[in-house]
This record gives structure tokens, C-alpha cells and sequence, in this order.
């Protein structure tokens, strides 16, 4: 294969990441609101309110620095680079692919999430501090998690290259069914509950500022700024997806050469799988009421446990 | 170079590739400062003398440079007196003020117990030999018994765990740097606790190497839980060099923790893993030292111009002060670990040696390690909370004070050249991190020297390298081999190899991932420049309907740390004193005053302690001072009795 394949092919993977987003939350917007018995807006929905704000002047707030004009940059800029790192589409590594592993990634989904907290404090408005501590809490509960689901994954792979731990859930296949890999899959769902402000842990259609924690952050952003926030974390949601469904769940449908025919049909196969995640997210999101506050270090507790058990799972296991 | 000394004999000093690593880190870090001090230090002019202040400065760092290349015990421990002496006097600059005098005793106290520990271990493994020279020490550690070796690992861990910073006897750090002037903690926080690593590695991995397991073991547990107890202060502190202070005891932590790792699986034999754990620590010791002194320096400006460290009373600064801000602001990126500064790139290392406990047999080896990775997570995440906080309580939002409000300027052109010297040294160690880990990799002594760069460095960049041609082939379709020949060094990629299952363990390069940064902010900001709406307004903030929005309705520092609080009240365990009888006006309770100290835990579980136990014995020795005049010439007169029996006999 040649660099120029390489290249290229990463760069569908961003297309796909970056054109769908919005797509992907406009489904599970639609879904979310048809489970709750209402016709829900159009899946399209998201691309229209992206056009629309990217044609409106955008209001800064008095007291910005520069940091809240670039804050949406970066919330944008983190999903994409660990796109170029995982496998979206193909199992073979792409160009670029050594630069990160999972636990860089992790590292780098943290750029927007600095940015973006610096940038709520720098519009001034005391809601927007509230929300970035919070977030913050959210935060720090959520990582000892990921690090330990990082040890389960590595004492099964022995490795933390997405590429190479997708190969070895399956091979051979009784591994699928191995309590780590159960338990690992359970972690992460809650992790990305978490991560992406979702029910129990915050309600993105919340529109109560006290009781808000993700979205609060956001309020006083407008036009182009809120357009790029709101891409990004759509995107930030379909990058964790695509390691939950690529790299730890199913393996499957990934394109093995870099033919036409192949890449077709795994962007239909990803595809599916995304949103089969979506709909089982959509559920549990729908089920479940808002935590109170400190009740997160309690949810984000147990998905600790859960990720310690996996990880001595995966250390008995043979 | 040698130098005989009267009564001593002779001292030698000798430049090992070990210590002119950590003397460069030295070095790389006084002169910033120093170029900084000369606009610093003019605040102090008409009170205190700035000469000396000079001496003081030159003459700890000659010291230092003499600790990190003494050949023998005897040169060794008189540039480590002379170092304690200088930096203690520096930190009591102002010494018409007694907090500050206090926390220098403090600090000289502590320092000195550490000393004697430490000594003693010196001696201890001297024992067999009759002689002080480092190399007649190191090749005579096959003769110690293994009694002396678990005394000698547990003298030079304490003894210099007390300079390192680590727990239990760091209470000095907390009170002395915070108290010094700005880039005297600079260089405290920023060299003077590598000495306690320097140490601690001088004599368990060059002196004793034989016997490493106690070490790891030790210092993965010490390290892993100075680090979380000193985040978790940190992140609540309201005094920012304080909270700088705290974040050494963090930092420090975790490279004692990436140590310890590499000497757990130095006692397992395998190399290349202990190279990466010994790697990983030196490198974010190093890492950490541009960064901490950067954020020393940014503090003492801040200090400087708006007369007050209470983050509280700050806010809104980065308007007056967009030098300081912006290079406040890389140091807290380089210290929160956001990619691809210095600190994301040695803590990544860090805890993809811990990782690596999936290579290795014993079970306690795994399960701790994760226990430790557990938390050295939780302590990474809570040092993105606690310089968030820093950052954006200080330089960000409204100014929630009139000291703040009225900050106007920068403190001078030299101190922003300083400051944006160890910005560079930041950005620089992390973008070109094959470079650091080559430079680290050669300082590595004895069994290690070398191996770091082989497990982690392919050689994709030089012609003729020992890779197999199918790997290679892979790799070059992957871009690692972009710009061979023209590229200096082995590779510009951090890639741990493995066998035929997973022929790539774990791979990084920070230099590719600020390339792709670079290149995409490009994109997106030339799309939304082409197809955006450009129009922008400035609005005031929506304040409830009340206009303008007080200081006073914003968020604090404190509200912003408080989940903290909440969360960890176990660690922190609080006191609180409650006054509502004050307050009642008319049968209507009206306002409770409830006022929450949070005691350091080396504080309240090591010094205290230590304190009281020593005041109860020295007040029941004191007691044989107050005897009648009688009794104590009876006896004299029966020792001397006694010792006239002894010697007719």
C-alpha cells in the first residue's frame, strides 16, 4: 500500500466522522422524542440549525479573551485527531495511525474539554464558571475508569493500538464471549454516558441553568462559535462510538483491502452499527431520570467497579 | 577534578553522564530565572540587599552543580550542606517578616533529618569498604548483607524523600516555597527537589543497585499517594503559589511512582521495561521542572502586580497582562497534560509503563500497578480541574477584586523573555519528544544506559536499521519514515514493539499529533472564514435582569473547587467550627459564620504527631533540670565513684 492510499483513506474516515455528526444526533434527537410519544424534528435537523448559525453574527460576551473566540476550534480540532487514530472504516492502520494510542487519545479528547472550561469562565457569566466545574467533576470521576478499562484491555492484547485490540476480541472467538470483554463494553457504555452529558448523568435538553452541568458551559456562545460547538461534541459522541462498536464490541464489516466496493460497504456497516448504539443509548437515556449532583461520583463509582472486575477478569482469565 | 581539604581529605568530582542531566535541567532553568529575577527583584530593592541575594543564588547553584557531580560521600554531603544553607537563607530573603523566617527553620530542620538519613545510608554502604569514593562503594554492594540493604533503601528513601517532597515529611514544601520570592521558588520547585530524586537513584540504582524490589515497591506506593494527596490540596487551594507548591508534592509523586515502576521490573529482569520506567520519571522530572518554574515565575508576576496571591481576589488579568497570561497558560496546559505539550508526553510514558505490568508474571505486580494507574488518572484529571481553575480564576472573568481591576501592565520586558524562554523549553521537550527520550536514555546509568532509546526508538529515520523489511514496509506506507536522511535521529515516534500478535505495543509521536493539529485548525479556520457569517458584537453579560454584573455574583475559585471538597471530604477530613450564636438578632438566627480548615495530611498525620511526641519527651527529660542542687552533686560524686571503681579494677 502506498503512503498516498494511506492518506487518503484516513481522510474519507474524517469525511465520514465529520459529515455524519450531525446526522448521527439528529437520529437519536428524532428517536429520543418518538419513544416519549411526539413526532420529533426531522433527522436533518441538525445540518439546518448548523446553517443557520453559522449565517448569524456571532455576540460575544464583553470580558472574552481570545480564548473563548478559540475554545470552538479546539472542541472541533480534538474529535478529528483521534479520528486520524482509530479505525473508522478499515482494519488496517491508516496513515498516521502510530501517532496515538487509546490512552493519547484519551489525552487529546481533553483539549477541547480545557479549552472549551477556560473558555466558560472567560465569558463571565457565573453560569458558565458553574457549569465548567461541574464538568470538571464529571471529569475527574471519569477517568480512573478509563485508565482501568485501558489495563483490562491491555492484559487481554496486550497492546493499546485500537488497531490491533480490535483483532483480538475475536481471534480466537470465544473471547467475545469472556466476562472482561462483557464487562469492558458495560464500562465504557457508562463511560460514554458520561463523557457526552447524557442521561442519568445530565440532560442535554435540560433547560434549567442551575440544574445544568455540559450545557451550561455553552450559553453565552452564539453564531459561528455555538455552530463549532455544537459540531464538535456531535462529533466527539460518533469518535466514541467508533471505538465502542470498531474496537471493543464488533470488529466487524470493516473494509480489509482498499477497494471501492469494500469501503462502500463499510461505511454501511459502521453506519448501522452507530446507530443500533444510538437506539440502545436512546433507550437507556429515555429511562432513566437526572442524577442529583453528587450522585454521579456514585454512577461513575460503580463503572469504576464494573472496569475493576473486567480488569481481574482479564488477569485470571487465561 | 579533585581538591584536597584540610582535616577531610580529599574531594573529588567527577562529571558522570547521570549527573550532568540533571545539572543541564539545573542550568536550562537558572538562567530564565535569572533573567527574570533582574525585573523581580527590583520590588525587594529598597528593603532587603539585592547583592545578597546574588551570592546567595550563585552560590546554590555552584552547590548544586557540586551535589550532581561529587565523586565521594565526603564532597557530596558538604555541597549538599551548602546547597540546604543557601536555599533556606534565599527562602528567608525577607527576613523581617517571621512567617517567612518560620518556614525557613522549618524547612532547614526537616532538611537536616533528611541529611543524617541519608548519611547514614551513605555510610551504611561504605561499611564493607573503608573508603567514602562513590566507585569503590558501587563495586563493593555485592558484599552487604541484606539486612543493611533494606536499612540502606529505607535511610535514602526517607532521608531524601524529604528534599524529593514526597510524603510523609514534605510539610516544609507547602510553607517554604510559597513563602519565597517567586523565582526562588522557581528554582525550589523547579531543581532543588530533583536533588532528592538525584539522591534517592545515587544510591539505590549507581551505589546498591543489587536489590531493587523493596525500592519499587516503596516508592510506587509512597510516589502514587503523594501524588493524589497532593493534587487533591492543590486543586483546593486559594493561595496560587501555594497551590503550585501542592502540585510540586504531585508531580514529584508521580515520577517517584514511574521509578518505582522501573525498579519493580528491574527485580523481574526485564531491562527494557525498568529503561522505560526510569525513563518516564526522569523525563517528567524534567518536564516538570521547565513548567513548574514557568508557573513560579507567572505567579510572582501576578504577586507583583496585583499585590495578592488569593486567586479569590483575582480574575480577569490576561487583558492587562497578556505576556504572563499566555505564558501562564502554556505551563498550565504543560501541567494538565493536554497533547502535545511536555507533560502529556512523559505522563503518557509514565502510565504506559504501568500499562506494561500485562508483561509480567506476578499477580501483586499487576493488581497494584493497576491500583496505582487507578489513581495517578484520577491525580492527572485532577490537575486539568485544578489549572482550569488557576488559569481561569486568575486571568479570566471579571477581576473579583480593586487590586485586580487595577492591574494595568506587565512587570518588565525580561521578565516576559525569561518566562517565554521556559514556555519554549515546555513546547519544545514535548513536540520533539524522540529527542528527550534519547537525551534521557543516554543519562540512564549502569545496566540501563542505552536501552531506553532501543525499546522505544525504532530506527525508522536512519539508513541502515535492524527493523524486519515487512514491519518497515508497514510502517513506511503508515509515514514514519517521512523524511529519512534529512531528519536527524533515530525516529520521531515512540513505539514500543512486541511479538508476532500485537507487533505494536504502544506507539506515540507528539510530533505528528502537533503537525495534524497545526494543519487542521488551519482547515477549520480558513472554512469558517469562507463560509461563515464574520459579523461579531460585544455584549454585556446577561446578569438576571440586574445591571452591571457584580464581582460578587461571579464564581470563585473556591465555588469552582468545591466538588472537590465535597467528594474527598474523607481525605481532607475538615475542620469546621460553626458560630451562630453571634448572629441571632430577635429569635431569628440571621447569619451563621461556619469557617473550614483543611490540615495538610503530612500535617496532621506525620508532623504533628512527630511534634507533640517530641515536645512530651523533651518536657519529661526537662524535668531533671529542676532538681534540688543536692542531688545532683550526689550524682557527680557517685559517677565519679564509679568510673574510679572501673578504672582501679
Amino acid at each position: 500500500m502506498s503512503i498516498a492510499t494511506t492518506f487518503g483513506l484516513n481522510l474519507l474516515q474524517l469525511a465520514f466522522v465529520v459529515g455524519l455528526a450531525p446526522l448521527f444526533s439528529g437520529i437519536a434527537g428524532r428517536w429520543r422524542e418518538n419513544i416519549q410519544g411526539k413526532r420529533g424534528p426531522s433527522i436533518w435537523q441538525p445540518y439546518r440549525d448548523l446553517r443557520k448559525l453559522f449565517a448569524k453574527e456571532d455576540r460575544r460576551s464583553e470580558s472574552a479573551t481570545w480564548i473563548a473566540r478559540f475554545a470552538p476550534y479546539a472542541v472541533c480540532l480534538s474529535p478529528m485527531l483521534v479520528t486520524l487514530l482509530i479505525p473508522v472504516l478499515t482494519d488496517f492502520p491508516l496513515f498516521g495511525a502510530f501517532a496515538g494510542d487509546m490512552l493519547a487519545a484519551g489525552f487529546i479528547l481533553g483539549i477541547g474539554g480545557f479549552f472549551l472550561t477556560l473558555a466558560a469562565v472567560d465569558t463571565g457569566v457565573p453560569y458558565g464558571a458553574m457549569g465548567a466545574s461541574r464538568t470538571r467533576m464529571v471529569g475527574f470521576l471519569a477517568e480512573p475508569v478509563l485508565i482501568v478499562i485501558l489495563f483490562a484491555v491491555s492484559f487481554v492484547a496486550n497492546s493499546t493500538i485500537p488497531y490491533i485490540v480490535q483483532q483480538q476480541w475475536v481471534h480466537p472467538p470465544a473471547h467475545f464471549f469472556s466476562p472482561a470483554h462483557v464487562l469492558v463494553l458495560v464500562a465504557f457504555f457508562m463511560l460514554i454516558i458520561a463523557e457526552t452529558g447524557r442521561l442519568p448523568v445530565d440532560n442535554p435538553l435540560g433547560h434549567f441553568e442551575l440544574a445544568m452541568i455540559e450545557e451550561s458551559r455553552v450559553l453565552d456562545f452564539s453564531g459561528r462559535s455555538f455552530a463549532l460547538l455544537k459540531w464538535g461534541s456531535a462529533m466527539k459522541m460518533v469518535v466514541l462510538a467508533v471505538v465502542f462498536v470498531n474496537v471493543l464490541f464488533a470488529p466487524w464489516g470493516l473494509a480489509t483491502t482498499p477497494v471501492l466496493q469494500a469501503l462502500a460497504q463499510a461505511i454501511i456497516a459502521v453506519f448501522i452499527k452507530i446507530v443500533v448504539l444510538l437506539a440502545v443509548l436512546v433507550v437507556v437515556e429515555t429511562s432513566f431520570s437526572k442524577l442529583r449532583l453528587f450522585r454521579i461520583a456514585e454512577y461513575l463509582g460503580g463503572a469504576f467497579v464494573v472496569a475493576v472486575t473486567a480488569m481481574i477478569a482479564a488477569v485470571l482469565s487465561p | 577534578m579533585t581538591w584536597s581539604l584540610p582535616v577531610l581529605g580529599t574531594a573529588h568530582f567527577v562529571p558522570t553522564p547521570f549527573g550532568v542531566f540533571f545539572s543541564s535541567l539545573a542550568l536550562i532553568v537558572a538562567v530564565p530565572t535569572a533573567l527574570y529575577s533582574i525585573a523581580y527583584l527590583r520590588r525587594y530593592a529598597h528593603e532587603y540587599s539585592i547583592g545578597w541575594f546574588a551570592f546567595g543564588y550563585v552560590l546554590l547553584l555552584v552547590a548544586i552543580v557540586a551535589v550532581f557531580c561529587a565523586a565521594d560521600v565526603v564532597s557530596f554531603m558538604i555541597a549538599w550542606e551548602v546547597m540546604t544553607l543557601a536555599s533556606c537563607a534565599l527562602v528567608a530573603f525577607e527576613w523581617r517578616e517571621s512567617r517567612k523566617v518560620r518556614a525557613a527553620l522549618l524547612m532547614l530542620a526537616m532538611s537536616e533529618l533528611g541529611a543524617l538519613a541519608a548519611l547514614l545510608a551513605f555510610l551504611l554502604a561504605a561499611s564493607p569498604t573503608h573508603s567514602l569514593a562513590f566507585s569503590t562503594i558501587a563495586a563493593h554492594a555485592a558484599a552487604l548483607s541484606s539486612t543493611t540493604r533494606t536499612w540502606i533503601v529505607l535511610l535514602s528513601f526517607f532521608g531524601f524523600g524529604v528534599k524529593a517532597g514526597i510524603l510523609p515529611f514534605n510539610a516544609w514544601l507547602p510553607r517554604a516555597h510559597p513563602e519565597a520570592p517567586a523565582n526562588v521558588s522557581a528554582l525550589l520547585s523547579g531543581i532543588i527537589l530533583n536533588l532528592g530524586v538525584y539522591g534517592m537513584l545515587l544510591v539505590n540504582l549507581v551505589l546498591v543497585p543489587q536489590d531493587a524490589t523493596l525500592f519499587g515497591i516503596l516508592a510506587v506506593t509512597v510516589g502514587t499517594l503523594s501524588a493524589i494527596t497532593g493534587i487533591l490540596y492543590a486543586t483546593i487551594d486559594d493561595d496560587l503559589k501555594r497551590m503550585l507548591a501542592f502540585s510540586s508534592i504531585e508531580n514529584i509523586g508521580i515520577v517517584v511512582a514511574a521509578l518505582g515502576a522501573g525498579a519493580t521490573f528491574l527485580s523481574l529482569h526485564r531491562l527494557d521495561l525498568a529503561a522505560l520506567g526510569f525513563g518516564a520519571g526522569l523525563w517528567h522530572m524534567g518536564n516538570h521542572s521547565f513548567y513548574k518554574a514557568l508557573l513560579f515565575l507567572g505567579a510572582g508576576a501576578v504577586d507583583a502586580a496585583a499585590a495578592t496571591r488569593r486567586m479569590n481576589l483575582l480574575g480577569g488579568l490576561a487583558k492587562a497582562m497578556p505576556v504572563t497570561a499566555a505564558c501562564f497558560l502554556i505551563g498550565a496546559l504543560a501541567i494538565a497534560a493536554i497533547p502535545p505539550l511536555n507533560g502529556f508526553a512523559s505522563e503518557w510514558l509514565t502510565l504506559e509503563t504501568l500499562l506494561r505490568s500485562a508483561e509480567v508474571g506476578p499477580l501483586a505486580v499487576k493488581l497494584g500497578f493497576v491500583l496505582a494507574g487507578a489513581l495517578l488518572a484520577l491525580t492527572a484529571a485532577l490537575a486539568v480541574t485544578c489549572f482550569v481553575k488557576s488559569y481561569a480564576m486568575t486571568f479570566l472573568g471579571a477581576p473579583r477584586s480593586e487590586a485586580a481591576q487595577e492591574v494595568r501592565r506587565e512587570l518588565s520586558a525580561a521578565a516576559g523573555i525569561g518566562m517565554a524562554l521556559l514556555a519554549a523549553a515546555c513546547v519544545l521537550s514535548g513536540v520533539f519528544p524522540a529527542y528527550m527520550v534519547q537525551l534521557v536514555g543516554s543519562a540512564l546509568p549502569g545496566v540501563l544506559h542505552g536501552r531506553l532509546a532501543q525499546a522505544l526508538l525504532p530506527p525508522f529515520l536512519s539508513t541502515h536499521s535492524n527493523l524486519p523489511a515487512s514491519f518497515l514496509r508497514d510502517f513506511h506506507s503508515l509515514g514514519a519514515t517521512i523524511g529519512a536522511g534529512l531528519i536527524p535521529g533515530r525516529s520521531l515516534v515512540l513505539l514500543h514493539r512486541g511479538g508476532t500478535a500485537n507487533p505494536v505495543v504502544f506507539a506515540m509521536s507528539s510530533t505528528y499529533l502537533a503537525c495534524f493539529l497545526l494543519v487542521l485548525l488551519v482547515l477549520i479556520y480558513v472554512a469558517v472564514r469562507l463560509f461563515a457569517q464574520r459579523h461579531a458584537v460585544r455584549e454585556h453579560v446577561w446578569a438576571g435582569g440586574l445591571h452591571p454584573l457584580l464581582p460578587e455574583m461571579t464564581y470563585t475559585a473556591t465555588g469552582f473547587s468545591n466538588p472537590v471538597r465535597v467528594i474527598f471530604q474523607a481525605v481532607f477530613n475538615p475542620r469546621t467550627t460553626e458560630n451562630t450564636r453571634e448572629a441571632v438578632h430577635e429569635n431569628f438566627r440571621i447569619a451563621i459564620t461556619r469557617r473550614r480548615e483543611e490540615v495538610f495530611v503530612a500535617d496532621r498525620l506525620a508532623t504533628t504527631p512527630l511534634a507533640v511526641a517530641t515536645r512530651a519527651t523533651a518536657g519529661f527529660l526537662a524535668r531533671m533540670h529542676h532538681g534540688r542542687l543536692e542531688g545532683y552533686v550526689l550524682y557527680a560524686l557517685c559517677a565519679l565513684l564509679i568510673a574510679l571503681l572501673a578504672i582501679v579494677r
